[in-house]
């Protein structure tokens, strides 16, 4: 019995463990990519700064319940195209829908979401850049934020987490 | 009463238990490290860190009381280490492979890394630990231990505090910083 349960412990820990881990980890091993990664320890932590005001009280609460942001840029075409493909695959796969579009010379921007509890609140939120206005280094942007996300708020979120490109 | 003291009990003996399964390895590890004249290294005592006012409130004190020491330690990468920082590369990453090392952020970039991580809850931390490496210069583990170690306390404790820059283990630091680079 002892057995079992050891079993279903080591089966459970395996899996959540495996949960946090993504399709798109693999692009961290690669020398021409530039990853961040967020913990979901990360968050909680940051929401046990309790601001003073209500604003900053909203703000605990979304953080609070993200589970983890991951961003891998990379400026080698090569790997660019196949950020592409595996985005391609993934929202085969994932069922995610996409919410919104913005295509311009500069860049092509796609943001997708998986539905979460309500009509306001998404588990995943993924968004891809690649770079349109210069064909010979091509970039590309995986953001990919996962966890209890209030889309009323992620402008918040994009304002403060993503880390601004000097260039 | 008699609860309050099992559970202090119950917590003496869980602390007991997590500094014996896990904080050894890498103190192990930095301990053995420094004999080797191979790494840098500099421990720093919490009393570098001095509040700005002696009547701030004792609140902000016993936040201070949580954190106890620093330890720096260093590999810089020449031609002929590379296989030592090669496989020291390795066993601290191994080390903070162990789950009870939480892993707040990574970042990566080219060749080089930097991770955050740390022992305990998020209210109580006993140990952070910041691993940085750069396969061209070499990497450095920058280690802060306390007891129960509040963020958001030590946040709101940052305006009170200045750091005695004149200590002898602030100039070792700067030097080390300066051989860094």
């Amino acid at each position: 019995m002892k057995k079992i349960i050891l079993i279903a412990v080591l089966l459970i820990g395996s899996y959540t463990s495996f949960a946090q881990e993504s399709i798109f980890d693999k692009f961290e091993d690669m020398d021409d990519v530039t990853t961040v990664v967020v913990n979901k320890e990360a968050f909680r932590m940051l929401s046990t700064f309790k601001g003073d005001n209500a604003k900053s009280n909203d703000y605990v609460q979304m953080v609070q319940n993200l589970n983890s942001l991951k961003v891998f840029t990379t400026e080698n075409n090569e790997i660019a195209s196949q950020m592409k493909n595996v985005v391609g695959s993934y929202l085969k796969k994932a069922k995610l829908t996409e919410l919104m579009r913005v295509k311009d010379k500069d860049a092509n921007v796609k943001i997708y979401v998986k539905k979460g509890k309500d009509d306001t609140h998404v588990s995943e939120l993924l968004m891809f850049v690649n770079d349109m206005a210069n064909k010979t280094s091509q970039e590309a942007v995986i953001l990919s934020l996962t966890g209890d996300i209030d889309l009323n708020k992620i402008s918040e979120i994009t304002d403060n987490y993503i880390p601004k490109n000097d260039k | 009463m008699l609860k309050f003291k099992i559970k202090g009990i119950l917590l003496a003996a869980a602390l007991v238990l997590i500094s014996c399964n896990t904080t050894p390895t890498l103190q192990k590890y930095i301990v053995d490290s420094k004999e080797n004249n191979e790494f840098m290294s500099v421990d720093v005592p919490a009393s570098i860190i001095q509040l700005k006012n002696v009547d701030v409130s004792d609140s902000a004190k016993n936040t201070l009381n949580t954190i106890k020491k620093m330890n720096f330690l260093a590999l810089q990468l020449n031609e002929n280490n590379e296989k030592l920082y090669v496989s020291e590369k390795m066993k601290v990453e191994k080390i903070l492979k162990n789950p009870k090392y939480k892993q707040l952020i990574r970042f990566k970039r080219n060749k080089s890394n930097v991770s955050v991580n740390y022992l305990g809850d998020e209210n109580a931390i006993n140990e952070v630990v910041v691993f940085g490496s750069d396969n061209k210069k070499g990497f450095a583990i920058v280690r802060i231990l306390g007891e129960n170690m509040n963020p958001s306390d030590i946040l709101k404790l940052s305006q009170d505090i200045k750091i005695d820059g004149n200590s002898n283990q602030m100039n070792q630091l700067e030097s080390l910083f300066k051989s860094l680079n």
